[in-house]
């Protein structure tokens, strides 16, 4: 997750381009941040529930 | 808008505050918990976006774009280790009775009072101009809203003033309620949960009023944003090194998420059931999202407003809805980043104040002679009282701050520095719950360091640009010495300030931290605690506490915690801890090892681990223990867990075996009660023919003259009666050899069309005697079934039987044969006088039959179905009836029919 925060691959990103009016740096951070959260919804309440238990009964 | 209106409606803010505390409160003493909650939980965690996030983030947008948008990338990256970090942080403070982060590391270094004194100054350094910021952005807001007028030229008259003493009885009326530290605030959590939604619902509509009502969208704003070159250049991120700030800013924000007093306070101490990290973990970092959507559109949509104008960017945000004379929203806004400062000034006094109650005042109290000695009840109230100044005493130099030093400062600029300052403590902190090596020392030495290079290359050149002191330090380095300038230590140039003084004073820090922790020898407190806190999950369990070895009398330590808790508390707390580890209690005597551990323990929730070990050594003789024989405890402990684990795994083996064999047992009990019913009924049977045979063959024997007639009509009756005792025993027998396995299938292939014709032929002349009507329906081809042709037979004859036995004359009688695909279908439908639905499972029981011989005696043995069902069973195949009193009934089997070749000539069906 971090990595698609940071160089290289922000630097991709980070050019004076837009699309659909919006810039392109923006919407990459816009939309990277959302497909993290998206990430961490499904690994939260999917697995944790095991984890959690696992980690009760040690 | 006049100081009146803004002053009330800040005041109803503040009542409304008061209320919904009031209301959480009042439901706890119902015994409901309002922040028991995962969404309240995520909720409280949102106290991170402060007035900062509200203001500040629209000024830094106007300078440096989206850089800003890092403070709340880092906490969604560090969401994601919530489970293995946070988790953690939080079993250990459960386990310890830890109230704070200075606790926390104290705690985790042998509780060593100097290393917590020396974490709560720094934190109290590092915050305190934190706090201030949220009093100058209350009353930036406070001006911009009454027109610029100055909110106060003295003392008495800056509402700032009145705010801070607002907020100041708020925290002492919520936050001291009681002495010990690691209860939950049920009260201010749930008050500071509210905010969070307040500040975003403020912000969201200040957003959507400058994106849509002032411009026409986000389109129609980076449009008129990219014809201004100031703005275009905002588009992308600029600068030498862009990177290392944009990557410095996110790792900063990692820690400051987790290491802020307040964010420990809330997410850490508050935490009421650690399984709502599970909603925390997304809903947090989509809060995060939501409040920032509308940040680049109120700080452009600003910059276009209010093009040379000398408006400050904080004030974006309230300074555009009054600009275009929207007084209520303005007032929503203000109030939004009231409520934003004010959530984040409460937690945040309320963990300083615990901080300087426990590990400054009490420590030092403690070690006073005169002090100890005159410890009684009243130390409580002592307690609570140092912790009321305390709060005053934050609150006061914060006020102070703001108004002498903050002037001199962004919001923005505030703020990163206080996350600089915590930042120091990651190494302790993460190094502390996954590296045993660690130890005092190097936590020590590492904290010191790092917060001197911060201090060094931070707060003074701040302190240069308010021209506190010389500002040719600054630019020429102290005594000129070049390689030691604060902004370019070393001739490190080229980074923003904050990231130059995070690495240095990371780089440091962790370098002290790590040699220190390697070269220092570990005292045996360290070491167990080191254990403790790495393998917590190993060890956090009951009876892992009971390191303590030396003399204590129940007395001395019971009064010690009498004083502290009160008597009744101080008893439950003992006694349910003796209990549930068996220990016996004499409160006459001495105590068990693990009642002085214990005694520590909740004296630490009170007043902090460092404090309680100094009061619990003043009553106790501890022995010193050798580093071996904490590693015998520590073996000896672990190996008692491993015990209890196994022998908790064992129980529940034990327990779930007992139950099986109860249930084994239970059956096994109505079986032979079954059986017992069984064969007196069958016994009973037998006896009926028996007395027969016997009362005619007496009758014969006594009477020697009888008749030859006579004679033969009752050899005749004994035949018969022998041939139904024989046909009982032949029945029972049958049965007992198909329940036991003994009986095999002889498997052909026949024409169960042929079988049933045959038997319907049989059985019409009978029918006809009886005046019964049978009738069949069949199809007009073969169909080949592979069964034990007897068998079959003998079920359809029984059912057959048994209708015709039940059918009254005139009645009707009609068997059905049908091919199902897979399986061959019989049915035998009569029109007798019907069973109960109640009984359409029992009858085929064998024991139900004899249970009800008494009360209802059928005809027949009453095992002719119980043997049907076998037989029908022994073929994979399902019998049943369909039945209601009085409307006859149908009995239907199947029996599977895989056998290749088995083949339907003809389908159509004829009836006779």
């Amino acid at each position: 997750m971090l990595l698609a925060f940071c160089y290289p691959i922000f630097t991709i990103f980070n050019k004076p381009k837009f699309v659909g009016n919006i810039p392109l740096l923006y919407l990459y951070v816009v939309i990277s941040w959302l497909l993290a959260i998206i990430l961490l919804l499904v690994s939260s309440e999917i697995k944790p529930s095991k984890k959690l238990q696992k980690g009760k009964d040690e | 808008m006049s100081n009146s209106i803004i002053i009330i409606c800040s005041l109803l803010y503040l009542m409304l505050l008061f209320g919904v505390a009031y209301y959480a409160e009042h439901q706890l003493k119902k015994g409901k918990s309002i922040i028991n909650n995962a969404y309240v939980y995520a909720l409280s965690l949102c106290v991170y976006c402060t007035a900062w996030t509200y203001y500040g983030s629209v000024g830094r947008a106007t300078t440096n774009g989206i850089s800003f948008l890092t403070i709340y990338i880092g906490p969604t990256i560090m969401a994601a280790l919530f489970f293995p970090v946070l988790r953690k942080i939080i079993r250990i403070t459960k386990a310890q009775r830890i109230n704070s982060i200075a606790d926390f590391i104290s705690t985790r270094y042998g509780k060593n009072a100097s290393l917590a004194a020396v974490v709560s100054v720094f934190c109290i350094i590092g915050v305190l101009p934190y706090i201030a910021l949220q009093l100058k952005a209350i009353a930036i807001s406070f001006d911009i809203l009454t027109k610029n007028a100055i909110s106060g030229n003295n003392f008495f008259s800056d509402n700032t003033l009145y705010f801070t003493v607002f907020l100041a009885v708020f925290i002492i009326i919520f936050g001291t309620r009681s002495v010990d530290a690691t209860e939950k605030h049920e009260g201010l959590v749930a008050a500071v949960a509210f905010e969070s939604v307040i500040k975003l619902v403020a912000f969201l509509v200040a957003g959507v009023f400058v994106t849509y009502g002032i411009f026409n969208g986000f389109n129609d704003i980076f449009l008129k944003a990219n014809q201004i070159d100031e703005l275009k250049k905002l588009f992308t991120l600029n600068g030498d090194n862009v990177n290392a700030g944009w990557f410095s800013g996110i790792l900063l924000s990692m820690m400051a998420v987790l290491f802020l007093p307040r964010q420990f306070q809330v997410g850490v101490i508050e935490n009421v059931n650690e399984k709502h990290l599970k909603k925390a973990v997304w809903l947090f970092p989509i809060y995060l999202f939501v409040i920032n959507i509308f940040v680049i559109p109120i700080a452009f949509g600003g910059k276009l407003v209010f093009q040379n104008m000398p408006i400050d960017a904080d004030t974006f945000v309230l300074a555009l809805p009054l600009h275009f004379n929207k007084p209520l929203l303005s007032m929503l806004v203000f109030l939004g980043g009231f409520s934003a400062a004010t959530s984040m000034i409460i937690v945040e006094t309320i963990a300083l104040s615990t901080m300087v109650s426990n590990n400054l005042v009490m420590p030092f109290l403690f070690r006073q002679q005169n002090f100890k000695t005159s410890i009684d009840k009243s130390i409580r109230r002592t307690i609570l009282y140092i912790r009321r100044f305390s709060i005053i005493l934050i609150l006061l130099f914060a006020y102070l701050y703001d108004q002498y030093v903050a002037q001199y400062f962004s919001l923005v600029s505030i703020g990163l520095i206080s996350f600089a300052g915590v930042a120091q403590f990651a190494p302790a902190i993460i190094g502390g719950i996954y590296w045993k090596t660690a130890s005092k020392n190097g936590a020590l030495v590492g904290i010191i360091v790092g917060f001197f290079i911060w201090f060094y290359t931070l707060i003074l050149p701040s302190i240069a640009q308010a021209h506190l002191i010389n500002e040719s330090i600054i630019s020429n380095g102290p005594f000129n010495i070049w390689w030691l300038k604060p902004q370019s230590l070393f001739g490190l140039e080229g980074f923003d300030s904050i990231t130059h003084a995070l690495f240095w004073s990371m780089f440091f820090n962790c370098t002290a931290y790590f040699v220190f922790s390697v070269y220092s020898k570990l005292i045996p407190q360290e070491v167990y605690q080191a254990e403790i806190f790495v393998d917590i999950d190993k060890y956090n369990s009951p009876g892992s506490d009971s390191i303590w070895r030396g003399t204590a009398y129940m007395p001395d330590l019971f009064s010690l915690l009498e004083n502290f808790l009160g008597k009744e508390r101080a008893n439950n707390l003992i006694q349910n801890y003796a209990h549930r580890h068996k220990i016996a209690i004499d409160f006459g005597s001495k105590a068990d090892p693990r009642i002085v551990s214990f005694s520590e323990k909740i004296l630490a929730g009170v007043i902090g681990s460092a404090s309680a070990r100094i009061m619990v050594s003043s009553v106790t003789k501890e022995e010193e223990l050798s580093l071996n024989e904490v590693f015998k405890i520590l073996h000896e402990s672990q190996q008692m867990i491993e015990l209890n684990k196994e022998l908790r795994k064992k129980s529940i083996e034990l327990t779930k075996a007992t139950e099986q064999l109860r249930e084994a047992n239970l059956q096994l009990k109505t079986m032979d009660e079954l059986k017992d019913e069984f064969l007196y009924t069958v016994t009973h049977e037998l006896r009926t023919p028996l007395t027969s045979i016997r009362s005619l063959t007496e009758i014969v024997h006594d009477n020697p003259d009888l008749v030859d007639e006579e004679r033969e009509k009752f050899l005749g009756a004994v035949v018969k009666e022998t041939e139904r005792l024989s046909h009982l025993i032949t029945k029972v027998l049958n049965l007992e050899k198909y329940e036991s396995g003994k009986q095999k299938l002889n498997l052909t292939s026949f024409d169960m069309n042929l079988l049933v014709k045959d038997l319907y032929t049989s059985y019409k002349l009978v029918a006809n005697e009886k005046a019964i009507n049978l009738t069949i329906t069949q199809p007009n081809s073969m169909l080949l079934l592979h069964a034990d042709k007897d068998l079959v037979q003998q079920v359809l004859v029984n059912l057959i039987s048994n209708a015709m036995k039940f059918t009254p004359e005139q009645g009707k009688i009609h068997i059905v044969i049908s091919d199902l695909q897979n399986e061959i279908q019989v049915s035998i439908m009569d029109t007798g006088k019907g069973i109960a639905k109640e009984l359409h499972e029992l009858i085929f029981d064998k024991f139900f039959q004899a249970k009800n011989q008494t009360i209802k005696k059928p005809v027949g043995t009453g095992l002719g179905l119980a043997i049907c069902k076998k037989i029908i069973e022994m073929h994979g195949g399902k019998i049943w009836v369909e039945s209601e009193i009085e409307k006859g009934a149908c009995f239907t089997f199947t029996i599977p029919n895989f056998e290749p070749g088995n083949t339907l000539i003809e389908h159509n069906e004829s009836s006779i």
